[in-house]
């Protein structure tokens, strides 16, 4: 018997168990829910849909269009590409992070000593930076790419300008291919 | 024949979307790698979380021991650390299986679907999980339930939705484990969109930033860096933060009356002592460096001084093991009273304090006399306490 059947036969049983381990620990999560009265259970169910609806239908689809308006400003440059998208993720996802303390600091919290950073001011230094970075790394990545283009003659004034076409950006960066997950 | 047609013009349109959606760094060895961050900082949560809810509700047969002193702080620092850690981290993970979202034909069969259905389970309640914690330590309750018994229970059913979602995945994070071994270029390999490396380093530098610029609230070190956090160590009167004011509990009145005594009462009620404060600061009294560690993640550690609490039970002839029933003048809200069980009661750092930092206790740190014991959460250490009761 082959080392991998063997494998698969001792793994089959391994992943129903599992499984079945996963069903048993959501189910405990469902009685301690039903043991909650009926209107809060509700509004529960609603928010998971929203959760959900929130995330495919505005955070993703703002996710790929900042990864596209990156790419035609950092116009195939690997290096600057990385550093705008690593900077804006961190402000998003700080921005994400204090809209509950916002949202309380507009209420009025409840004594001073709960939210006293401003978190406006911190966004608005922290947007920023980021902005400054994007521009500056996107820049130095036009001006390199712009350099070498220029030290390789007449043949690398064909390569591509756009972002939309960076096999160069691909290899310098050492881009996995990662397969579809389809 | 018209649902055969809006078929046939959907497909189209969602393998575009997918089309659209697709790019490099959005495979499986992305997803896996994230996974595997997010399983962990999942398990470490849930441990966390639910060692703070036996800790608050105490039930009987459990054993809890107030020692060591920061083990609460530890933990709850830990689940609040890294709970906003998972934000970055589910973020990147949504990211990198996006484009399975408009797979065609959406679903095969009823395995398809049921695993469809677990995925939906699973992606609901990590997203809302995260978010109503967030909210929560920023006291946001914009949600229409109670925040306590709705994130216990979806704690388990992210638990168990992540743990069927793995037996379900098992072969692809198998053969995606380890990093792909360095073949030169592939001809496969897409030339546009956000690869591996990239969608890493930027989920990195998020979860980073994120933890760095909020720990600070539970690591005192840290302190001048949590720009995020809701709390800032040392910021509050007597330099610690409060969370519910004299005024919100409704006793600027009753704690400041000269009236004020405190009840220590037998088990059953067999015996009664009545104390003034001048009665309470003439006992032995006996200083304690213990944190005060919110479930909200903020800690701050501080000097304290009063009368132990077994000494003080000892005066109606109670055992220093004895459970407690602890009740304050707080006249709104929750957590009016608390149990205070024997291991806590008999450890020598319980107290019942009535300084801080060698001052007078401020009002909204529970004058003329709070609950201090180690190991316990902010909201059971009640504050303006008005009566000790023996249970048992």
């Amino acid at each position: 018997m082959s080392r991998r059947r063997r494998t698969a036969r001792v793994a089959a049983p391994a992943r129903a168990l599992t499984g079945a381990l996963g069903v048993a620990l959501a189910l405990v999560g469902v009685l301690a829910a039903r043991g909650s009265a009926g209107g809060p259970l509700l509004g529960a169910l609603l928010w998971l849909l929203a959760a959900v609806v929130l995330h495919d239908a505005v955070v993703a689809p703002a996710l790929v269009a900042s990864g596209r308006v990156l790419e035609v400003l950092c116009a195939g440059s690997a290096a600057a590409f990385r550093v705008s998208v690593a900077a804006l993720s961190v402000v998003a996802v700080m921005t994400l992070v204090v809209v509950p303390g916002l949202a309380v600091r507009a209420e009025g919290p409840r004594n001073p000593t709960v939210h006293p950073n401003d978190y406006a001011a911190v966004l608005a230094v922290a947007w920023t930076a980021a902005a400054v970075v994007v521009l500056l790394a996107c820049a130095a990545g036009r001006l390199t790419r712009r350099r070498s283009a220029g030290g390789r003659g007449e043949r690398s004034s064909c390569a591509p300008r756009s972002g939309r076409s960076r096999g160069a950006r691909g290899a310098a960066a050492g881009e996995g291919p990662g397969p579809s997950t389809s | 024949v018209s649902s055969t047609r809006l078929v046939d013009r959907a497909e189209p349109f969602v393998r575009s979307l997918r089309r659209r959606a697709d790019t490099p760094g959005r495979g499986p060895r992305t997803t896996v790698v994230l996974g595997r961050l997010l399983g962990v900082g999942v398990l470490l949560c849930f441990a966390t979380g639910l060692f703070s809810h036996l800790v608050q509700e105490q039930p009987a047969w459990l054993p809890l021991a107030p020692r060591p002193v920061w083990l609460y702080r530890v933990t709850q620092g830990v689940h609040v650390g890294v709970g906003l850690a998972l934000a970055p981290l589910l973020l990147g993970k949504l990211w990198s299986v996006h484009p399975r979202l408009f797979a065609w034909p959406p679903v095969t069969g009823v395995r398809s679907a049921l695993e469809r259905l677990s995925v939906l389970v699973l992606v609901a309640t990590a997203l809302l999980q995260v978010a109503i914690g967030v909210m929560n330590t920023a006291q946001w309750y914009a949600f229409p339930f109670s925040f306590r018994p709705v994130h216990y229970a979806l704690a388990w059913v992210l638990l168990g939705s992540a743990v069927l979602h793995v037996a379900v995945k098992a072969p692809v994070i198998a053969r995606h484990w380890r990093a792909p071994r360095a073949s030169g270029p592939s001809v496969e390999a897409p030339e546009e969109g956000v690869g591996r490396r990239t969608a890493l380093t930027a989920v990195g530098a998020a979860t980073a930033a994120t933890v760095l610029l909020s720990v600070g609230q539970s690591v005192t070190p840290l302190a001048p860096l949590a720009l995020l956090a809701p709390r800032r160590p040392g910021l509050g009167p007597q330099g610690l933060p409060v969370n519910r004011t004299a005024r919100e509990a409704g006793v600027l009145q009753t704690a400041r009356s000269a009236d004020w005594r405190l009840e220590v009462v037998g088990a059953a009620g067999a015996r009664l002592v009545v104390l003034s404060l001048d009665d309470l600061r003439s006992m032995p009294q006996t200083s304690a460096t213990l944190p005060i560690s919110c479930v909200e993640g903020w800690s701050q550690e501080a000097d304290w001084a009063g009368v132990r609490l077994r000494e003080l039970v000892a005066l109606v002839g109670a055992a220093p093991d004895s459970d407690l029933l602890v009740s304050s003048l707080q006249v709104r809200g929750g957590y009016r009273t608390s149990v205070v069980r024997g291991p806590y009661t008999e450890d020598p750092a319980t107290l019942l304090a009535l300084t801080l930092g060698g001052e007078q206790l401020d009002l909204d740190h529970g004058y003329p006399a709070r609950v201090i014991a180690p190991g316990r959460p902010g909201v059971l250490q009640t504050k303006w306490v008005r009566r000790v009761e023996v249970l048992g």
